[in-house]
């Protein structure tokens, strides 16, 4: 369903098909702050429900609400990062909330953790495309549209992002 | 004849919009791997998640201006606060608030000193009407003139024993005082 919602229905529809990507993406924005995805989550389609009048379907419905979802995740962010309710971005030390969504194994936890930490450290940019490249199964382009950059650009981060992340986890022995 | 014109940069290679890439087998295993555990939320927490946010809709859903209790509230006060700004008591209309504020002292003025001439008139005609009540003040006068044909009383008796005594007597009587 890739149109503005016209209607509740439609709407209602449109949530229970993208909220596990724009949860999920929040969710691992967030270092597994389950409370914190959720609320970005919901402020993502309330906002999308009131801002519905602006989205021209220049671009697709999940990746608009992906925009969405981006945004207020980075300004959740850097609210609670001023709150000092969360570990700042730059501190991996921490990822106790990471262990708390109960992997299969421990090794299967450690391998998780030592990736959070390498991909939730690279640069900002290439964090994004990382994560939109890896787990939303974007294209360059879609990449494009939800970081405002262009196709070529999101190419060049991931590009990066994968030689950092290789040369990082092969210094901490995971993946 | 011109030549044709040769682009400086060589045409990019053809973008890749797979979300695989072949000659990664790392990507692949990170993608497997994920960030998070998804198999941790189950169907039932999305199901909450969307009644959270079918709820946090229908709460915000526009409300026409008028029909909101806030918007009534405040227009009620502020009309309240109008009418009190314009009906103030000191600026209720009066009949003398049109003229010049010196006529209406003038007025007032006028008013006090009439009082104060009927008032000293009511004094002046009680004090020397003649119609006075014998237990006042002015009783005494009327009692003092006295009348040569009334009735003699020890007073005027008094008087004509003295006259009946010798001036030599009547001296040494009134000398030591």
């Amino acid at each position: 369903m890739d149109h503005a919602f016209d209607s509740r229905a439609a709407f209602s529809a449109a949530v229970t098909e993208h909220q596990r990507s724009v949860f999920f993406h929040a969710l691992r924005l967030c270092r597994g702050d389950e409370q914190l995805a959720r609320d970005v989550a919901q402020k993502t389609f309330l906002k999308a429900w009131t801002a519905r009048a602006d989205f021209r379907g220049e671009s697709s419905l999940r990746t608009w609400l992906l925009r969405i979802a981006h945004n207020l995740a980075i300004n959740e962010l850097r609210r609670a990062h001023r709150r000092r309710e969360v570990v700042p971005e730059d501190d991996g030390d921490d990822l106790g909330s990471v262990s708390a969504t109960a992997p299969e194994t421990i090794d299967d936890a450690r391998q998780r953790e030592a990736l959070q930490h390498a991909v939730l450290g690279l640069a900002p940019r290439q964090r994004d495309v990382t994560l939109l490249r890896l787990y939303q199964d974007l294209t360059f382009p879609e990449i494009g549209d939800v970081l405002g950059i262009s196709a070529g650009n999101a190419k060049v981060h991931f590009h990066h992002a994968t030689k950092n992340l290789r040369r990082q986890l092969a210094h901490g022995g995971a993946a | 004849m011109s030549a044709p014109i040769v682009p400086f940069r060589p045409k990019e290679a053809p973008m890749a919009d797979t979300p695989t890439d072949p000659d990664s087998s790392d990507v692949a295993a990170w993608r497997e791997l994920d960030l998070v555990d998804s198999t941790a939320y189950s169907d039932a927490f999305f199901d909450d998640l969307a009644n959270d946010i079918d709820a946090a809709v229908d709460d915000h859903t526009v409300v026409p201006l008028f029909r909101r209790p806030a918007a009534l509230a405040i227009a009620s006060v502020a009309a309240a606060l109008l009418l009190g700004v314009l009906f103030l008591p000191g600026q209720l209309p009066s009949p003398s608030s049109d003229s010049d504020p010196t006529a209406a002292l003038a007025e007032a003025t006028d008013g006090l000193e009439e009082l104060a001439r009927q008032i000293g008139r009511s004094a002046a005609t009680e004090l020397f009407d003649e119609e006075v009540d014998s237990a006042g003040l002015f009783a005494t006068a009327d009692w003092l003139a006295i009348d040569e044909d009334s009735v003699p009383g020890t007073f005027g008796s008094l008087l004509e024993q003295l006259d009946d005594v010798p001036g030599s007597e009547t001296d040494s009587l009134f000398t030591p005082l």
